[in-house]
């Protein structure tokens, strides 16, 4: 891995939450021991109705963590909130992370590094997705390797990833027509290489996942996965 | 195998089932899944197959 040199600017952090307080906490804290300090972190709430407000106002105030805050107004799903944090985005490369995520302390690090040697053909890169806790489904979604890029590389997914914004906005960021998560990742990734860019792997990059133990909520997530890539594929 | 490898999805035919099953099993045999915990993933690998079937199914595109 080529060393990330301290002279180029640091990615920009982009995080959609909604209506997970106690997770997003995690997930700041877990930004906030990185071993690369980020050019800043975007958090776009996407109109919590739960304490969300209260944890980012209390991380504002006690954190060094150059965090900036916005809150839409209404619900529009996660395409909407993290197009709208690429708007307001400085860095060249912005890196997201879901807020049931915990990026491991070398996480921005890798992905920067790997950032910086890439060729300008390679638009995105993502990484490894491990489960935050054993568990049934935690196990069974890692040996799957449900949410980690395939061999191929054809897609990679916001739980751990990073692009170059420029062309984010070339393609027009997420598909806004998937409210609901699921599907509106690989549809940006099919996007990107549509428009002649590559995406590629760092195993380096970590994060760590919550799965929720449920069948219920497992039978969900899929069940928004195939609409949601129906939706994105037309 | 990775859920975006199957965004066209084949139709979950019985047939479609137990193939895919049978893969799944020998990459639980593979990894050490053995027991209920086996029974248990293929149980979790047909609710993935059926749930992920029925989202694509459902999906309206007003782009179409």
């Amino acid at each position: 891995m080529t060393a990330y040199s301290s002279c180029q600017a640091a990615p920009s952090v982009i995080i959609a939450t909604y209506k997970r307080e106690a997770l997003l906490d995690r997930c700041l804290a877990a930004l906030a021991a990185q071993t690369l300090a980020a050019a800043e972190v975007i958090v776009v709430d996407d109109a919590s109705t739960d304490r969300t407000p209260e944890v980012l106002r209390a991380w504002a105030a006690r954190s060094s963590l150059p965090l900036r805050i916005e809150r839409l107004a209404q619900n529009g799903g996660p395409a909407r909130a993290r197009n709208h944090g690429i708007r307001l985005a400085g860095g060249a490369w912005v890196a997201f992370t879901d807020d049931d995520c915990e990026p491991q302390p070398e996480w921005l690090a890798a992905l920067a590094a790997n950032a910086a040697a890439a060729p300008e053909t390679v638009a995105g890169i993502g990484g490894r997705v491990l489960p935050a806790a054993p568990g049934l489904i935690a196990d069974y979604m890692t040996l799957h390797r449900i949410l980690d890029p395939p061999p191929s590389c054809s897609y990679i997914v916001t739980a751990n990833c990073i692009y170059r914004r420029s062309v984010l906005l070339e393609v027009g960021g997420f598909d806004q027509m998937v409210r609901e998560p699921g599907g509106e990742d690989p549809g940006l990734s099919f996007a990107v290489r549509r428009a002649g860019h590559s995406l590629a792997y760092c195993q380096e990059a970590v994060v760590r996942h919550h799965y929720r133990e449920s069948a219920l909520n497992f039978l969900r997530t899929f069940y928004r996965y195939g609409r949601g890539c129906r939706l994105v594929m037309g | 195998m990775s859920w975006a490898d199957e965004l066209a999805p084949m139709a979950p035919t019985p047939e479609n089932l137990l193939e895919d099953l049978a893969a799944a099993d020998r990459l639980y045999q593979k990894a050490g899944v053995h027991g209920v915990r086996r029974v248990a993933f293929l149980l979790l690998r047909v609710g993935q197959r059926l749930a992920y079937w029925g989202g694509w199914m459902m999906a309206k595109n007003p782009r179409r």
